[in-house]
């Protein structure tokens, strides 16, 4: 099938919308309501194109593309069309980007360069939105929302609760949360991103730079073990705010709160920026030269005895060269698990523990049974998967527990278990889970980290592994610090060496 | 006078079921229960009489129904039943003095399109009349076992169940309604999908003006001929016309379609205090308003309004004389639009709100020139550019209203006052 | 709890309106039960109210509260015990409905969109036609059509509402 656009004929799948093929195609269509991971609602009108033979301007978002179809999206009346959107957006937009922080960045600012006219012939007063407070994350300048509705779908369909949207009608409407409340969702940040124009802002970064000043580099949240791709934007060798870095396999379009705003702890007072050395009851201040002299020494006079604490925010290779550096030293009891207590399971324990399956194919999954974990409040962006999979492939989400908590997504059923309970949650002889699952479907069980701080996590984990061979499934293991699979790889054990030697 | 809807309109006590089932009423249904009417069929008479949708678009209403999705899953009818497009008030006198014929249009579609639940959506402001008679008719009609489970005895299972609205005339936009039905903010769904295929809670919907359906149980009963030839001229079947404004006695005549306005204007005994005819609006507020010289003659049909550059619309026919003054009709016609629109769409949105103040501007003595052809030109950027037809609606009556009365919007931005004293 | 805000009759009420509906669209009663909330709330919604249904039909918060923004007919402020709609839609203005509109607000003390002190009457500001433009001029007070309206007519109307 083909159609089309600007007199270059391209090739179309059956059901793509003119924007799709336009996308991939690198030919620009104007939009504000549009957004590739969030549903359809052709109501900025924004991106109106000209058809062969339709009498009026038609939307790309939400037109499906014919076979033959003639597409203009710059001819004199698809830019007609644009242009008198564009003077609708403005009527009642303030022109206020001096003082916007979306400014530089802004969609709107865009589209009206491209599109706009220089002038308005709009002479009324322009309407004013008065701002509530909906939390400590997000602040509001809502007399400059244009009212596209992506924050409100996004919490519909993507975070899973929906916080923000729409009241009033017509000119007044308004977008708003409920009367007093605030933003709860852990996905919350990315109406800030998803925002078009200065509505929806980033508290944390607000009035601290300007976009055209910012840095970008990327890199990998530490927040938790997902590794969700993130850019830092600095200014001054200063971190200044951090968005999603677009990834297909892990965070789509999205970042966690956690993620987003968890560099607020480099600024942390709280934060040791100095080496300290203990002298009797005192911590004092050192500087790392003489701390690195004090620690050789310290290292060959007390080796034997000496046990080594590494945390699994690291990376692989501090984490290699700081088991190399120890092991040269004799000092044999490494470990970065630093929370649990039965370590019984650790001989059978896989070389990197992991995921299992790629985050992508929790799709195509028929079952999910999660074990000790709340997967919207720790691993937001897995959230998004799971529900997902609810959502296209009606996915049952099971999920058994040690303590209370709400999920995004709709549960088939929870129990929440003492640990013992958890243990025998599949061995016992009369089966009274009402979990009942199919060898031949395509099953997962997920170990939450909050399981392995149990005194019985090596019989939970033996057990559930078993139970988990029986019905075919995959078994996910989710760290608690952001590289615990490195740490296991890297040998920051007491048993194995880096690569998964024993010891 | 023909009578169809409103056949019960003069009987004591018309919306009881012993008056309509006196007047033959429910015959249609049991016939088709009776017989096993293939459903087929049915569509096929609707669709050979011509019956068209009664509540604005004029779509022919067989032709709709078999559009309905194949399917075998679950499907819905809904009435509309949100009477507000301003200057029309006949499916108020439907519901109250005919309920009957809606409860049973109802079920006749229901078996037609193979739907199991029938859902007629009365706008909100009807709480206090029509409601209670709604509900009151389909607990009759229950009683009497023409709705529910294995309907007198023929296996066949409909349920009808009136709800009610909170005040919106979008809602009256038939996807509005069904957003409104799941309980949302009454904003139009883009189509395609069309409700046919994709309705109601995602399955296939047909939704029918309450005049369109409460005719079927007479079409039914009585043959496509008959109804075809209830027209006058080249018309077929009747229609309600709300008859509104400068008249001597204002009221709902059901009259063939294509009878010509002056004869309507004589049912109505004429214009109020013998005053010139000036204008009419003669479908609902959202159609273009053409001069009382040009209409006088016209029949009173789809066709041959759309030639003098109007619409039959919903049958609202609003009459105005010498001494109204235009440029505060389309004001007042402005808020409304204004005031309705869902504010989903940037155009209508932003531009309805545009038209409102520019005319109240004008009103004030504050406009100019310039005012006027900015009306034009913002009504033009809003029609054919939004969701639904509510832009089209606001922007038609501006255009039409300063194409036909130029010269009087022109005196008051000159003058600074109306020329009508 | 939500049994103290929402009274038993309007618990089943509400619940009769769920059945209406299939068994899992919830919020296809948000917008009767509101009106039912509503009438027994001396005409108007507030927070509490609103996030009690919620609550009852396991809904979002916001998800009632957009309705109950959008449609006309809710109040979310306290209101006068009768409520005065005039249509001055394009029929009834033609046939001096907003004469009777000043003629009420003389009477009342009250511009349009308020309430009297006493708080007996609230005039509401209506935009929608309400659907009687053969009988024009009209108003609906609580809900009940009056037509044909002249000066003395509203007297005797609105006169004759006892103070309860």
């Amino acid at each position: 099938m083909h159609i089309y656009i600007n007199d270059t004929k391209f090739d179309v799948n059956e059901n793509d919308t003119i924007i799709q093929v336009a996308d991939r195609n690198d030919i620009h269509i104007p939009r504000f309501c549009y957004h590739k991971r969030l549903s359809i609602v052709a109501s900025c009108r924004m991106c109106l194109v000209d058809i062969e033979n339709v009498k009026y301007p038609q939307p790309a978002c939400s037109t499906i593309v014919k076979e033959g179809m003639r597409v203009n999206t710059n001819n004199r009346s698809a830019e007609e069309a644009q242009k008198n959107t564009m003077e609708f957006l403005l009527i009642n937009h303030p022109l206020d980007c001096p003082v916007c922080d979306q400014a530089g960045e802004c969609e709107l600012q865009d589209v009206s360069l491209e599109h706009g006219d220089y002038k308005s012939a709009y002479k009324e007063l322009k309407r004013t939105v008065i701002d509530k407070n909906i939390g400590e994350l997000v602040s509001t300048e809502m007399t400059r929302c244009i009212h596209c509705s992506r924050c409100v779908r996004f919490g519909e369909e993507v975070a899973g609760i929906k916080e923000l949207g729409m009241t009033g009608r017509g000119e007044d409407t308004k977008i708003e949360t409920f009367i007093n409340e605030g933003l709860s969702s852990q996905l919350s940040g990315n109406v800030i991103d998803l925002c078009p124009v200065g509505a929806l802002n980033n508290s944390l970064y607000k009035y601290s730079a300007r976009t055209w000043d910012l840095k970008q580099m990327s890199s990998i949240s530490s927040n938790d073990c997902l590794g969700s791709n993130i850019f830092y934007h600095t200014y001054n060798d200063e971190i200044k705010r951090c968005v999603p870095k677009e990834d297909e396999e892990i965070n789509l379009s999205w970042l966690s709160d956690n993620d987003r705003f968890g560099y607020e702890g480099i600024k942390s007072e709280e934060r040791i920026l100095h080496p300290l050395i203990r002298h009797n009851e005192n911590l004092e201040k050192t500087d790392f030269n003489s701390i690195s002299e004090k620690f050789i020494e310290y290292l060959e006079k007390y080796s034997s005895g000496s046990c080594a604490i590494m945390s699994a925010q690291s990376s692989c290779e501090e984490m290699f060269l700081f088991q190399d550096l120890l092991r040269n030293k004799n000092v044999k009891k490494i470990d970065h698990r630093s929370k649990e207590c039965d370590f019984r399971y650790q001989k059978n324990y896989p070389i990197i523990p992991s995921f299992d399956i790629k985050l992508v194919d929790i799709q195509s999954l028929d079952n999910i049974i999660i074990v000790g974990a709340n997967i919207s409040k720790e691993f937001p962006i897995l959230s998004i998967y799971f529900r997902d999979a609810h959502k296209n492939n009606s996915t049952n989400i099971f999920s058994l527990s040690t303590y209370e908590f709400e999920e995004n997504f709709p549960l088939k059923k929870s129990a929440i278990l003492n640990s013992q309970e958890l243990e025998n949650y599949f061995t016992n002889s009369n089966n009274e889970s009402g979990i009942n699952l199919e060898k031949s479907k395509k099953n997962l069980i997920l170990i939450g980290p909050a399981v392995s701080y149990l005194s019985n996590y090596s019989n939970i984990l033996n057990n559930f592994s078993e139970y988990a061979k029986s019905i075919n499934a995959n078994l996910a293991l989710l760290g608690d610090q952001a590289n615990t699979s490195g740490a296991w790889a890297m040998g920051i054990l007491p048993h194995r060496l880096p690569g998964g030697c024993f010891y | 006078m023909i009578k169809v809807c409103t056949q019960t309109f003069d009987c004591k006590d018309p919306s009881s079921i012993e008056t309509y089932i006196k007047l033959g009423g429910y015959s249609a249904w049991r016939e088709i229960l009776n017989q096993q009417t293939p459903k087929s069929q049915i569509i096929e008479t609707i669709k050979d009489s011509q019956l068209k949708g009664k509540g604005g678009a004029g779509f022919l209403t067989g032709l709709k129904w078999s559009f309905i999705s194949p399917t075998k899953s679950q499907k819905y009818l809904v009435c509309n039943s949100d009477e507000s497009e301003p200057g029309t008030c006949k499916d108020r006198d439907i519901l109250r003095y005919n309920p009957h014929s809606v409860i049973e249009g109802m079920l006749i579609a229901c078996y037609a399109i193979g739907a199991s639940v029938g859902y007629n959506y009365l706008r909100g402001e009807f709480i206090g009349d029509q409601w209670k008679v709604t509900n009151n008719a389909i607990k009759e009609a229950y009683e009497h076992n023409f709705i529910g489970d294995n309907i007198l005895g023929s296996n066949v299972s409909i349920n009808i169940i009136p709800l009610i609205g909170a005040g919106a005339y979008i809602v009256g936009e038939e996807t509005a309604m069904l957003e409104s039905i799941e309980g949302k903010r009454g904003m139009p769904r883009i189509k395609p999908p069309f409700p046919a295929v994709q309705g109601l809670y995602g399955k296939p919907t047909i939704i029918n003006n309450t005049e369109t359906i409460a005719s079927v149980p007479y079409i039914i009963k009585n043959g496509i001929d008959w109804y075809k030839n209830l027209g006058a001229g080249d018309a077929h079947g009747v229609k309600m016309f709300c008859m509104s404004g400068h008249l001597n006695k204002p009221k709902v005549i059901e009259a063939p379609l294509g009878t010509p306005f002056s004869k309507l204007l004589d049912e109505c005994n004429g214009i109020l205090n013998d005053k010139k005819l000036k204008a009419v609006i003669p479908g609902g507020s959202s159609v273009p308003v053409v001069k009382g010289e040009v209409i006088m003659d016209t029949p009173m049909d789809y066709e041959p309004l759309m030639k003098i550059g109007t619409m039959l619309g919903s049958g609202g026919v609003i009459v105005m004389d010498e001494t109204t003054c235009m440029v505060s009709v389309l004001e007042r016609i402005s808020r409304f639009y204004y005031a309705e629109s869902c504010g989903q769409c940037t155009p209508c949105r932003e531009g309805t709100g545009w038209l409102y103040k520019t005319l109240v501007k004008i009103r004030a003595g504050q406009g100019d020139q310039s005012d006027l052809d900015l009306l034009n030109r913002v009504a033009n950027q809003i029609e054919g550019h939004c969701i639904c037809a509510l832009g089209d609606a606001a922007a038609m009556p501006v255009k039409s209203f300063l194409t036909n009365f130029w010269n009087e919007f022109e005196y008051y931005v000159e003058k600074k006052q109306s020329m009508i004293i | 709890m939500i049994h103290d805000i929402l009274s038993e009759n309007v618990r089943k009420e509400i619940d009769s309106i769920r059945s209406k509906f299939p068994h899992d669209k919830n919020k296809s009663s948000i917008i009767e039960s509101l009106l039912i909330i509503q009438h027994e709330n001396n005409g108007y919604l507030n927070e509490e109210l609103i996030g009690a249904l919620a609550q009852y039909l396991n809904v979002q918060k916001i998800d009632v509260y957009e309705v109950a923004t959008f449609y006309s007919m809710f109040n979310l402020k306290p209101i006068g015990k009768n409520t005065i709609s005039v249509c001055t839609n394009v029929s009834c203005m033609l046939r001096n409905s907003d004469q009777i509109v000043e003629y009420i607000e003389k009477k009342l003390k009250i511009k349009i969109g308020e309430s009297t002190k006493d708080n007996k009457f609230y005039l509401k500001d209506e935009m929608e036609c309400l659907a009687a433009c053969n009988g024009a001029p009209m108003m609906q007070v609580n809900h009940v059509n009056y037509e044909n309206l002249t000066f003395e007519k509203i007297d005797k109307i609105l006169d004759g509402i006892k103070d309860d």
